[in-house]
């Protein structure tokens, strides 16, 4: 019974953790040359021992709009994967983020990203304004910096706020 | 009946295992006021309700708790409150993978509360937890196949626009799921965002969680047919957690609900 609870105390304190969250904003145009903020971020749980591996996907968030682009590891890279009919599995990567291939191994400084394509929208049931990043050859570039949290509900960013809706 | 897509975007949560009783279930409010958080003033026409089983999932076990009922009365106040919980849980899970009566009476209670809403012709999105994936796969699964839903082209006839999973036991070989219905030929995408937390143990059914990358859980339901029509995703979250804390997690999660708005707006 005692090694049992020596265990249990052991693992609880080599489960101790700290939360990081990185971000970053640039500003772009929208086809209307409308300016957008876009903020970047994802958060990472360091612990002492156990899981060193990196868990959550890089997400950037356009202003005046409910986008979300979503940057997942897939096969070591970190890709953005959009719904495309008739694609193979109706998926196709529309992006991917050029520093590593590995969530854990992105850090503070410029974060560099591809834009391939553009999802399509079911403008039916769209609700507001899609805003995606451009497809081009140049690479956006993220600035990143690294905050440490109390906890990832509090300490993560919101969209940035529309500044239409205060004029 | 069609989905008006101008109607309020209602979100459905389905439950996972529980103690208690259906009054003790508010996970509804926690997605609403997730979203509602995540949004920063962006305007959404929205609202939550909750699929609530419970109290069928504590009335079929009064059966099996008999079968028990022997040992248990015998043990001393402090042991059986820490026990009944416990026997509260596993007996949910028992109902589920039995899949007998009382697992389809949930599952049509599901559908039932899915198709009053289509009736009403608001867009819905569910969203589902740990053992509730496995009755939300389910009745989605169903309505396609009964073949008067689903027209894949034509999104008014989908009574349910996209599923939403967290904490998800799918991937796991005793729960025996490994496909989705096919909606057809044609060029809509039935989406499915499948979250999970590498130290979730109901997800891994691991007690230290699973590390290793590539953990493909529910993207391998989907075949590489072109009649498919599903857009499958599973999505790793950083919990900050670990264990059952990481399995309870979701519900507060930021980057959950910044994919939620983005799911509900489209």
């Amino acid at each position: 019974m005692r090694r049992r609870i020596s265990l249990i105390v052991l693992v609880l304190f080599l489960a101790g953790c700290s939360h990081y969250v990185y971000t970053g904003t640039i500003t772009e145009k929208d086809a209307a040359g409308r300016d957008h903020k876009l903020l970047l971020y994802w958060n990472t749980t360091e612990r002492a021992l156990w899981f060193d591996e990196y868990a959550g996907g890089v997400r950037i968030l356009p202003e005046c709009s409910l986008t979300t682009l979503v940057f997942e590891e897939k096969e070591n890279r970190i890709v953005w994967e959009v719904p495309a009919p008739g694609a193979p599995r109706d998926k196709a990567v529309c992006g991917a983020i050029n520093n590593a291939g590995r969530i854990k191994d992105l850090d503070e400084g410029p974060l560099s990203l591809t834009i391939y394509c553009k999802p399509a929208v079911d403008d039916e049931f769209a609700v507001g304004r899609e805003f995606s990043l451009e497809p081009r050859n140049e690479p956006y570039v993220f600035p990143i910096g690294k905050q440490k949290v109390k906890d990832i509900e509090t300490g993560t960013p919101k969209r940035p706020e529309c500044r239409e809706a205060r004029r | 009946m069609a989905v008006d897509p101008k109607k309020t975007r209602k979100v459905l949560i389905v439950h996972g295992v529980q103690t208690g009783t259906d009054q003790d279930l508010h996970q509804d409010e926690d997605i609403r006021n997730l979203i509602r958080n995540r949004l920063n003033g962006m305007p959404l026409d929205f609202e939550t309700d909750m699929y609530r089983y419970e109290d069928i999932n504590d009335a079929a076990q009064e059966r099996l708790r008999q079968v028990f009922g022997l040992f248990f009365n015998k043990l001393t106040a402090g042991p059986g409150q820490i026990v009944d919980p416990g026997l509260d849980l596993v007996l949910d899970v028992v109902i589920a993978l039995n899949n007998g009566s009382t697992a389809q009476i949930i599952r049509q209670g599901l559908i039932d509360k899915i198709l009053g809403v289509y009736e009403a012709g608001n867009p819905l999105y569910l969203v589902a937890h740990s053992l509730g994936t496995i009755y939300a796969h389910d009745a989605i699964n169903q309505l396609i196949q009964a073949q008067q839903y689903f027209r894949r082209d034509d999104r008014k006839t989908w009574p349910v626009q996209a599923l939403v999973t967290m904490g998800s036991p799918l991937g796991l070989a005793m729960f025996r799921r490994s496909s989705v219905q096919k909606l057809g030929s044609g060029r809509k995408i039935f989406r499915w965002v499948n979250y999970w937390s590498r130290t979730d143990p109901v997800v891994s059914g691991s007690f230290y969680g699973q590390p290793e990358q590539g953990y493909n859980i529910v993207e391998r339901f989907r075949t590489d047919s072109p009649d498919s029509g599903w857009f499958i995703q599973d999505r790793v979250v950083d919990m900050g957690k670990a264990w059952l804390m990481a399995h309870t997690g979701y519900w507060d999660h930021p980057a959950i609900g910044d994919d939620l708005a983005a799911l509900v707006a489209s």
